[in-house]
């Protein structure tokens, strides 16, 4: 159990900086919902509110369990020396295949423009992922040839 | 803690007689956090330090967006209110606000997705909503979760050419900017005290539980290389001693007629006959004492300047380019328009966006704001706007118009 103080969203937001910063908040919002509604966007709203709300939907009722399920198995397979070291490179990998996907998708080539997406992004996306697994094996190959640490104590914090 | 012997994993245990269920609680005791007892979300990082510097971190790159953000809105839908005109010098400013722009949010991705990890057991919470403030903070979450994440997909599509929805992406991305600011606003308003607590030095030493996954210290090792491989594998499309590195750019900044990237082509634009027309000529009419109408020949023949510009690209490529014109300020002192004129741009385009631009007073009556003819010392290619294309300094890339055929005083 994380003890008390650490413990996530315990604390209740109160007092008059809360209010403050919820009314400028909301305001500010409730502004960017209006520009929207009156702007020329208006007779594809529906298309905007889909990919609002798919998108949360998305995350937390996809990826999110899906990366929970990497983790959870890589509990399973991975030894706890190296473990961290291979979430971290995955999350990294994640990171770069994320950030790939619209130039994967190809959606943006115009035959008569070849200056748009002018790479090969399957084979670049291939370096990209290669060279971070070269750098997390050697991270774990490194953690591998130290002593066998004693048990994994508290980190003493400094972060 | 110490714990001296190894314990044995989910494989041993099922030979060795247990059930299922208590060989696979047996083995995660040893070697992950989700021992019994613990709630569903055993990483040691749900915690309130490792979300408070990651989203500050975040909200150092929200805010970073949404400044640059607007700055190239107003650039392309101009203000006009005296001091916030936009200035025509420094010439690279845009280039470095449009390339901060990009880069900024490309770098938000790993840190929102670390992010929503860490805050993600709170989606469970319960009672769903404790107060009133409570239920006021969570709402604010939607928001300000949906509005992050379809900030920068649609961002980053955006910069793909990749458009697979039906709204137009210029007036979403702006409007949905200010949603996900106030509900930001909103959200360090909430989490301010608890914040303060953990990224002070009460937070910074306090010790992390125990557990044998990834170290507070880890992720933000992960968080940073992860940062750091966005980073570097896109920027190089507008920072050119990188462009090596742009692996997975939309862009590179040397490809493309010239050595030059070109969003829009002369066939694209339905302009290809119109541009090379043997009967070209530019016209500059409006308010002025004489309109001109000046062939390819006229122009050619009118003294050239020539200046070191870039095309900077709203979707955050970059490519810095030798021009060389009739100064835009020459041909207005030619056909006696005004002091404090402002000119509107037309192209020979005849439909589609983006086929006029205005600019404003520094813009007109800067040295460097050419019609320009040539480019890196030859004529210009069709798909940068032969005959002749407007190039000028702190611009957005589609206020450069091409092919132009009219420069209207008003």
């Amino acid at each position: 159990m994380i003890s008390g103080e650490t413990r996530l969203g315990e604390h209740d937001p109160s007092g008059p900086r809360f209010w403050i910063a919820a009314a400028v908040g909301l305001g500010i919002v409730a502004f960017g919902v209006r520009g929207l509604l009156s702007s020329n966007i208006v007779g594809s709203a529906q298309s905007w509110a889909s990919f609002l709300i798919g998108g949360l939907i998305l995350h937390d009722g996809l990826l999110a369990p899906v990366v929970i399920g990497v983790s959870v198995a890589t509990v399973f397979l991975v030894g706890s020396r190296v473990r961290p070291v291979v979430q971290g490179t995955l999350y990294v990998v994640a990171c770069a295949v994320a950030i790939s996907i619209p130039v994967l998708t190809g959606q943006g080539r115009n035959p008569g423009n070849p200056s748009i997406l002018p790479r090969d992004y399957w084979r670049d996306l291939a370096i990209v992922v290669g060279v971070i697994a070269l750098c997390g094996a050697a991270l774990a190959l490194r953690r591998l040839r130290r002593p066998a640490p004693p048990e994994p104590a508290a980190d003493p914090g400094g972060w | 803690m110490v714990r001296a012997t190894r314990r044995r994993g989910v494989g041993e245990r099922l030979a060795g007689g247990e059930d299922a269920h208590a060989a696979v609680v047996g083995a995660l005791g040893t070697r992950g956090r989700i021992r019994e007892g613990e709630g569903a979300f055993g990483s040691r990082l749900h915690d309130e330090r490792v979300a408070a510097v990651l989203g500050m971190a975040l909200g150092i790159a929200f805010l970073t967006c949404f400044l640059t953000g607007l700055y190239s809105h107003f650039a392309q839908h101009p203000l006009d209110l005296g001091f916030l005109s936009m200035p025509a010098s420094p010439g690279w400013l845009y280039r470095v606000t449009q390339g901060i722009h990009v880069a900024a949010g490309i770098a938000a991705i790993p840190l929102l997705l670390a992010k929503l990890w860490t805050i993600y057991p709170l989606l469970f919470t319960f009672p769903p909503v404790r107060s009133v403030a409570h239920a006021v903070e969570r709402l604010a979450l939607i928001p300000l979760v949906a509005g992050s994440l379809f900030q920068l997909f649609s961002g980053l599509a955006n910069t793909a050419r990749w458009y697979p929805w039906q709204f137009s992406f210029p007036p979403a991305h702006y409007w949905t900017a200010w949603i996900v600011i106030g509900a930001l606003v909103t959200h360090v308003g909430a989490v301010w005290t608890v914040s303060r607590r953990a990224l002070g030095p009460q937070g910074r030493s306090r010790p992390e539980p125990a557990g044998d996954g990834l170290s507070r210290r880890g992720l933000f090792t992960a968080v940073g290389a992860a940062v750091g491989v966005v980073t570097l594998t896109t920027v190089g499309q507008t920072v050119r001693p990188l462009r090596e590195l742009a692996l997975l750019a939309p862009r590179k900044p040397d490809v493309g007629p010239q050595g030059i990237p070109v969003n829009k082509t002369a066939a694209g634009a339905r302009v290809v006959a119109a541009a090379q027309d043997p009967a070209y000529a530019l016209v500059v009419d409006g308010a002025v004492e004489t309109p001109l109408r000046l062939t390819l020949a006229d122009l050619r023949a009118l003294p050239q300047h020539e200046a070191h510009l870039a095309i900077t690209c709203v979707e955050g490529w970059s490519a810095g380019a030798r021009w060389s014109g009739v100064p835009v300020r020459d041909l207005l002192r030619a056909a006696g328009a005004k002091p404090g004129a402002e000119v509107v741009v037309h192209s020979l385009q005849q439909r589609g966006g983006y086929r006029s631009s205005r600019l404003n007073v520094p813009h007109a009556t800067h040295a460097d704001t050419l019609l320009a003819l040539r480019l890196n010392g030859a004529e210009l290619a069709l798909d940068h706007g032969f005959p002749a294309r407007l190039i000028a300094p702190n611009r957005p890339g589609v206020q450069q118009t091409k092919w132009v055929g009219r420069l209207e005083v008003v």
